[in-house]
């Protein structure tokens, strides 16, 4: 309880910062607007026909591009982490993946595909790709060795071996992958929005800024943070709910 | 309860008169070596069927190596391990082990019943016969009210009571354990001591402890067998003779109790000097 309390009272005095700022002309009014001004945006904004549908662009593509993310990383993440040599054969070019700036080929998708929500959710996909497949992969090596002594001296076959030990063992690492896969997602997706025509909260951030909207703008703005962690805060629910004992053994 | 392992595997007598099922072990010149440090060296032993056989030795001498060696998780350098007369390349059925670290060999993703009933499932054994037969186990080893809990809400002891019950589903005549009881508090320990005592009886089991605790070694075992030395052997084998019904009081302040346990303990600070 008082974790929460001090976390509150963290983001007032930020809140208190912003406002103190503006009301005694430290900050560049253009640059940096009224935090009053930006609050009443954040109420008002609802009453906007674009503002719902907005959100929703945003949030359905960044859940699809997760969820066409671990579809893919997570059999091959399984697959790469239970042999080993093709663990250290792919281990550079993982990495690789893992730093590559994804935002970059926008151009390109955008030829491939055009500018429209398909392309926004293969961006997302790709992004989300590698920190699920990579935490899938730490799953499956991060075998503890009593368990591989059990397993063997049981003689428990393959397949069980697989899907009750491996797999079970690998969810908590591969919920997390889904859980840095949820905040690149929402990042990915508004940074789409924001450089190229596609529809979301991204999109609307750039519409208020060329309206010279900057209130409006860092509304949105603050929107799009709090969908990243919504997002983080309902799986991290969801995963307390599905793997009651992850966190326990740990 | 169907078993039909059972049925190819001969009975034999020991000693005492009582009909096991376990098969003998005999362990022949068994020599282990990592890269060139040789651990154990040319060890002799073996166990016969229903026998309770504690290896004791300093820390650090090997014991679970030997114990490792023992089950077929690791091959040998050279020499045999072998059951019933065959020499062992991998784990055997015949054998059930009770790892030291009862809160890693336990799936926390599994409940308890499941965790009991696991290894026979890799034995092709239908579900509802799986369960009973975990069930029973759960019944022998004192936790019949456990199976829906999951390991980690258990305490310590339970836990490792739970992998004793896994090991007796499995059909484990050799029962192994690697310091069973080494990480429990001494109350719960020496209820433990008593459930390896009453399986045996009750079930005719072979059992091999690794401990380095000699007033366990003494109280459990019908033959202690002393680890020494670098690389290691066996130093001395005393047989104990203090029948079948042991007391955690009266065996222990038995005076022919405190002569094994001092012939032991004066056998380890012998090889230590």
């Amino acid at each position: 309880m008082s974790k929460l309390l001090w976390q509150v009272f963290v983001v007032v005095i930020v809140l208190l910062g912003w406002f103190a700022g503006n009301h005694f002309n430290v900050f560049n009014r253009d640059v940096i607007p009224p935090m009053t001004d930006v609050a009443y945006q954040f109420i008002a904004a609802w009453a906007r026909p674009e503002f719902l549908p907005a959100i929703w662009s945003t949030l359905s593509d960044a859940l699809m591009g997760i969820f066409f993310a671990a579809v893919l990383a997570v059999p091959l993440g399984l697959l790469i982490g239970s042999l080993r040599a093709v663990e250290i054969a792919t281990r550079t070019l993982l990495d690789f993946g893992r730093a590559f700036p994804v935002v970059a080929l926008l151009p390109i998708f955008v030829l491939l595909i055009g500018a429209n929500s398909a392309m926004k959710i293969v961006t997302i996909a790709i992004a989300c790709f590698f920190p699920i497949l990579l935490q899938t992969i730490y799953g499956v090596r991060r075998q503890e060795p009593v368990i591989v002594d059990t397993v063997r001296s049981f003689r428990i076959p393959h397949h069980l071996r697989f899907f009750r030990v491996l797999l079970p063992s690998a969810l908590p690492y591969i919920a997390t992958g889904i859980r840095i896969a949820a905040t690149v997602s929402i990042l990915v997706a508004v940074g789409t929005e924001v450089i190229m025509p596609v529809p979301g909260v991204g999109r609307q951030i750039s519409v208020a800024s060329i309206n010279d909207e900057v209130a409006l703008a860092f509304a949105y703005v603050i929107y799009a943070g709090f969908l990243g962690v919504i997002l983080t805060t309902l799986w991290e629910i969801a995963e307390e709910r599905m793997l009651p004992w992850a966190r326990r053994t740990r | 309860m169907i078993r039909p392992k059972l049925q190819t595997v001969k009975t034999h007598e020991n000693g005492d008169g009582v009909a096991s099922k376990a098969p003998p072990m005999v362990v022949r010149d068994l020599s282990k070596s990592y890269g060139s440090i040789e651990v154990i060296s040319g060890l002799n032993m073996h166990v016969d069927p229903g026998e309770i056989i504690c290896i004791v030795g300093p820390s650090g001498v090997g014991k679970t190596t030997l114990l490792r060696s023992l089950s077929g998780l690791m091959p040998p350098t050279s020499g045999s391990v072998s059951v019933g007369g065959k020499v062992i390349t991998q784990p055997l059925e015949e054998i059930g082990i009770v790892f030291q670290d009862y809160r890693g060999s336990l799936m926390p993703w599994m409940r308890t019943l499941e965790n009991v009933a696991f290894p026979l499932q890799g034995r092709g054994i239908g579900k509802a016969e799986r369960e009973q037969r975990a069930q029973e186990c759960l019944d022998t080893v004192g936790l019949s009210d456990a199976g829906q809990k999951y390991p980690w809400e258990l305490s310590g002891g339970m836990q490792q009571r739970v992998a004793i019950a896994r090991a007796l589903a499995y059909d484990a005549h050799i029962l192994l354990m690697d310091e069973p009881f080494g990480s429990l508090d001494a109350q719960t320990r020496l209820g433990l001591e008593d459930l390896v005592l009453d399986l045996r009886s009750r079930l005719k089991i072979s059992v091999i402890v690794v401990t380095h605790d000699i007033d366990e070694a003494v109280y459990l075992a019908d033959r202690v067998v002393v680890l020494a030395g670098k690389p290691a052997s066996v130093v001395d084998n005393v047989d104990v003779d203090l029948g079948m019904n042991r007391d955690q009081i009266k065996t222990k302040s038995d005076p022919r109790f405190v002569e094994y346990r001092n012939r032991v303990l004066s056998e380890i600070m012998r090889v230590r000097d």
